[in-house]
């Protein structure tokens, strides 16, 4: 193959408009959207807040209650998680200067693993005194914890919060390999762009 | 601070002026059509928030390239596996029958493509800032450096480009 100069790269590279507009336009009417949305997330979270209490002080049956507490634990578990998603875009996008958006790239990935270890080390102990909680509440004494635990943990309301809390588990093995890998790539990005730094001020 | 109708001009003037540019740095970093689409929805996502803090002192332009390769950035740290070689899907080149040039010169763009995957990445920022045709004030501002480290380092971006397509070719 013909080797091009730098020119006929310039127009190589320019001669393609990748994928056509009207799916370029749909996707930009899209990121409008989701950027208002996102903007309303706040007040959404509050409306929700309040029309969850109000009607789970107003509905009397147990099952109504228990199912608005968790749309609302799950609603306000994915704002949060959205608007931390977009606090942490716009913080590292208001800088020019690469170096300094790596460096808290780093530092927010550094703290997201520690979020994540903090709750893998913490969850198991919780996870063990919730049973004995639950436990001690069908047993009169020590000698009949074992027999009371087995009793809960027979129900199928136990084994569904078990379940739920095992695949929590594994989803925070995951997210810990994940950031894992995020902060190694992030940290031999950073050598890079000090070794390309160097070579720009002519050091190496 | 852009007010919210400025913002939807900007933003706007961003989606009609700024897709080819877009599209192409989305490229330069992700080989996958369907893992691009999402890098080029995140991107616009990222200049509709960042808008917000748009004061003018840079082109419009120049403000788009600046996210988009901090974006692309986030997406290679972020991916869930590490990247492998991916065949360029044909949306790169036309479907219907090619005459011998045009398969030719698909080739090429194929090439260039792959090459720029290969290039470290403070390299490939700066190249593909050379090839969209940005002066080297306008990449010292998107870059963070100086006019003088941006010649330098587009100078060694060229050379190991060159040398790529060379043993590739």
């Amino acid at each position: 193959m013909r080797e091009p100069g730098f020119e006929e790269l310039v127009d190589l590279w320019q001669d393609r408009e990748e994928g056509d507009r009207e799916v370029f336009e749909a996707l930009a009417r899209r990121a409008r959207r989701r950027g208002r949305l996102l903007a309303l997330a706040d007040l959404g979270l509050v409306v929700l807040l309040v029309v969850g209490v109000l009607l789970s002080v107003f509905t009397t049956p147990h099952a109504t209650t228990m199912v608005m507490a968790v749309v609302l634990l799950a609603a306000t578990l994915w704002l949060s998680w959205t608007r931390r998603r977009h606090r942490q875009m716009t913080a590292t996008l208001n800088t020019s200067d690469p170096a300094a958006f790596l460096e808290s790239s780093v530092a927010i990935a550094r703290a997201n693993l520690r979020r994540v270890r903090l709750s893998l080390m913490l969850i198991g102990p919780l996870i063990v005194l919730g049973i004995v909680f639950k436990g001690s509440q069908r047993s009169d004494g020590l000698e009949d914890l074992p027999q009371g635990i087995l009793e809960w943990a027979s129900r199928p309301v136990a084994q569904i919060a078990l379940a739920v809390l095992f695949l929590l588990v594994l989803n925070l093995f995951r997210s810990r390999r994940r950031l894992r890998a995020e902060l190694s790539r992030l940290e031999s990005l950073r050598l890079d762009y000090e070794q390309e730094k160097r070579r720009d001020d002519g050091i190496e | 601070m852009a007010a919210n109708g400025s913002k939807e001009q900007l933003f706007a003037q961003v989606s009609s002026s700024c897709m080819g540019l877009i599209s192409r740095i989305a490229l330069s970093y992700e080989a996958s059509p369907a893992l691009r689409h999402e890098l080029v929805q995140d991107i616009l996502l990222a200049i509709w928030v960042a808008l917000s803090n748009f004061r003018g002192d840079a082109s419009v332009k120049t403000f788009a390239a600046s996210i988009a390769q901090k974006r692309c950035i986030s997406h290679v740290s972020k991916r869930a596996r590490e990247p492998r070689q991916v065949e360029l899907s044909t949306d790169l080149a036309s479907a219907a029958e090619l005459p011998d040039e045009q398969a030719l010169r698909n080739d090429q763009k194929r090439h260039l493509v792959e090459s720029i995957h290969q290039l470290p990445i403070p390299q490939r920022e700066a190249i593909v800032l050379c090839l969209e045709g940005f002066s080297y004030a306008e990449m010292a501002t998107i870059l963070g450096i100086s006019p003088n480290a941006v010649m330098l380092r587009c100078q060694r971006a060229k050379t190991t480009l060159k040398t790529i397509m060379g043993r590739r070719s």
